[in-house]
């Protein structure tokens, strides 16, 4: 599966749950896609409904008090606080438990999750785990995880 | 709409210390290299630490510094440089008949010709390139001189060979750098073309008065001229199948260099001219099916001087013809000379045996075998010593590397080289006509 299909697989996913009746999820998506940084709540809900471990109906707020988020053991944010690169992809590698670098291994963490996505070509432009992350570039990358983890299995 | 660009560019230069902490990343990797040679010394142990640091200064403006040490049981036991310092900014220029985007860099960066053969070395300047959706340009100007000696590649003249072996001067090459270049991305079906000109000047006459002078009649011994260069070149590179590609260039070089001549009256210092060539062609077929495998085939040729006294700066009439690159490209692991009167045949294999395996850490694995075989398209001498001055024939010799490199993680890297450089008896002095060999293991951890 091409990088591009991928993107799109997720994109219709949203789609399709948006047009069979999930208004919610629909507005969401959209928001998110707009978003020039999207929040802490707003990448929870992207990861959990990608993993499968919440409804794409609850909100972001709701995201965020599911039980598998303080393993993350981010900083304790509120869900509209943007969510950095390095947060946003220690998400994903946590939640699909992908493996990382060894640096990774030994400092689990925002940083080495964001170089790891960054070796494999995943983020384009800054690989600053610190700057913010658009909407467009956050479904992109989760793209990218779910192709990975595809592979993997 | 330049100018306004060019004015944000500064800007954010001089807003660089308000840049958000937020925003600044860090890093930095640790190399170890292990040599065993057969030459001297017999065993090497370096050890390099790299730190870098990015910060995003404004919208559309970066900055970067890359600074290393190294520790070595080679002379010098300590070296610390700077790799790159500079601020580099890409602007929209918005639709219309301008550039969509210009680029700007200021400060230290590593300058590459498009080749990678005739220039590849950091230098201090400044770069504006232009970007269209088929065409851009890049004009540069840049200096050597800051660049410390030991991190210095650029060997071009006399005095510059002659600088090695003094400890009173502490940077490489004092030149001056310029050039322009254009690239096709997509000029017709998958090819890319790029045209480059390229001059280097010599300063050192600016900064020394102990060098001959044209129209001495006293030879110093050693010692030689300003040395200035420049270069035309013209590259085709691009897919002949889907899995089949190629590049293929070609430079004319041209310039001036003083050398001690017969002028018909007498021995004196003299400018003759330049006039030589480099062109290359090359191969790379990928099986992927086949354990991923690569095949590589290269040739590169620069022309030689059969009137050539000596290495370097040997010429002995008004016209000189061995091509000088700007700077000193590893063309092998055991046997390394420079890209002067010289032709290298390569032939490379290469694949990941085990990228077949479920177990993906040993999918990284990869083992490559390569052939050098190194003629001299003239009777004249190369960089490296020990050749005999007299001996004609022009077949130098042949090397076999073996690499195996393991990355068993994003972060962590391998890389177990060995090499035998088998050269032709005929042509070298007694006591320099033996094997040579290598071997190097070097361990990278990013972090």
């Amino acid at each position: 599966m091409t990088k591009t299909e991928v993107f799109g697989v997720v994109c219709c996913l949203f789609f399709c749950l948006s047009v069979t009746g999930h208004a919610q999820s629909s507005q969401i998506v959209d928001e998110i896609l707009e978003e020039e940084a999207i929040s802490y709540g707003q990448a929870a809900y992207l990861v959990l409904t990608a993993a499968g471990i919440v409804q794409d109906t609850v909100s972001p707020e709701q995201a965020l008090i599911q039980p598998v988020v303080p393993s993350w053991k981010l900083e304790t944010k509120s869900a509209a606080d943007p969510v950095r690169l390095g947060e946003y992809c220690f998400m994903m590698m946590k939640t699909f438990e992908l493996q990382g670098g060894l640096l990774y291994r030994i400092f689990p963490g925002p940083r080495y999750a964001s170089r790891e996505l960054a070796y494999n070509g995943y983020i384009k432009g800054s690989r600053d785990p610190g700057r913010h992350v658009p909407g467009e570039e956050a479904l992109r990358l989760l793209a990218h995880v779910l192709e990975r983890k595809e592979e993997s299995e | 709409m330049k100018r306004a660009r060019i004015l944000s560019f500064l800007l954010s230069a001089a807003l660089l210390p308000l840049a958000s902490p937020a925003a600044v990343d860090v890093g930095g990797a640790l190399d170890s290299l292990t040599a065993f040679s057969s030459g001297d010394p017999l065993l090497s142990q370096t050890g390099r630490l790299t730190l870098w640091m990015g910060a995003a200064v404004g919208e559309r403006t970066d900055f970067y510094l890359q600074a290393g040490a190294r520790l070595s049981t080679d002379d010098p036991l300590f070296v610390a440089d700077l790799d790159r310092l500079f601020l580099k900014g890409g602007y929209p220029t918005g639709m219309g008949a301008g550039p969509a985007i210009l680029k700007l860099t200021l400060g230290r960066d590593v300058v590459t010709d498009f080749s990678g053969l005739l220039l590849s070395h950091p230098l201090d300047g400044i770069s504006i390139g232009l970007g269209y959706a088929k065409v851009s340009a890049e004009l540069f100007l840049a200096y050597s001189g800051l660049v410390l000696k030991p991190s210095s590649r650029i060997q071009m003249s006399r005095e510059d060979y002659r600088d090695e072996d003094l400890e009173e001067v502490y940077f490489g090459s004092k030149r001056l750098f310029g050039g322009v270049s254009i690239r096709f991305p997509e000029l017709f079906s998958r090819q890319q073309l790029d045209l480059s000109l390229v001059f280097q000047e010599d300063l050192r006459p600016l900064l020394q008065d102990d060098l001959p002078q044209e129209g001495d009649t006293v030879e110093k011994p050693g010692r030689g001229g300003p040395l200035d260069t420049q270069y035309a070149g013209l590259g085709l590179r691009g897919s002949i199948r889907s899995n089949l590609f190629y590049d293929s260039f070609v430079y004319v070089g041209t310039g001036r260099t003083l050398n001690y001549i017969d002028t018909g009256s007498g021995y004196a210092y003299e400018f003759s001219t330049i006039l030589s060539f480099l062109a290359g062609l090359g191969f790379r077929y990928y099986l992927e099916p086949i354990l991923f495998s690569k095949i590589e085939l290269a040739l590169a040729l620069a022309s030689g001087d059969g009137d050539f006294s000596s290495f370097p700066e040997g010429n002995t009439t008004e016209l000189a013809t061995a091509f000088m690159p700007l700077s000193q490209e590893t063309l092998g692991l055991v046997f390394t000379p420079l890209l002067s009167n010289l032709v290298r045949a390569k032939a490379s294999y290469s694949l990941k045996p085990f990228s077949r395996l479920n177990a993906s850490a040993l999918r990284q694995f990869v083992g490559e075998i390569a052939l050098l075989s190194y003629f001299r398209p003239t009777e004249g001498p190369i960089s490296e010593s020990g050749m005999d001055p007299g001996a004609s024939g022009y077949y130098i010799g042949t090397e076999i590397d073996l690499s195996l490199s393991y990355r068993p993680f994003s972060d962590l890297f391998f890389d177990l080289s060995g090499g035998v450089f088998l050269p032709n008896r005929d042509i070298f002095v007694s006591g320099e006509e033996k094997p040579e060999y290598k071997v190097a293991l070097k361990i990278t951890l990013g972090f």
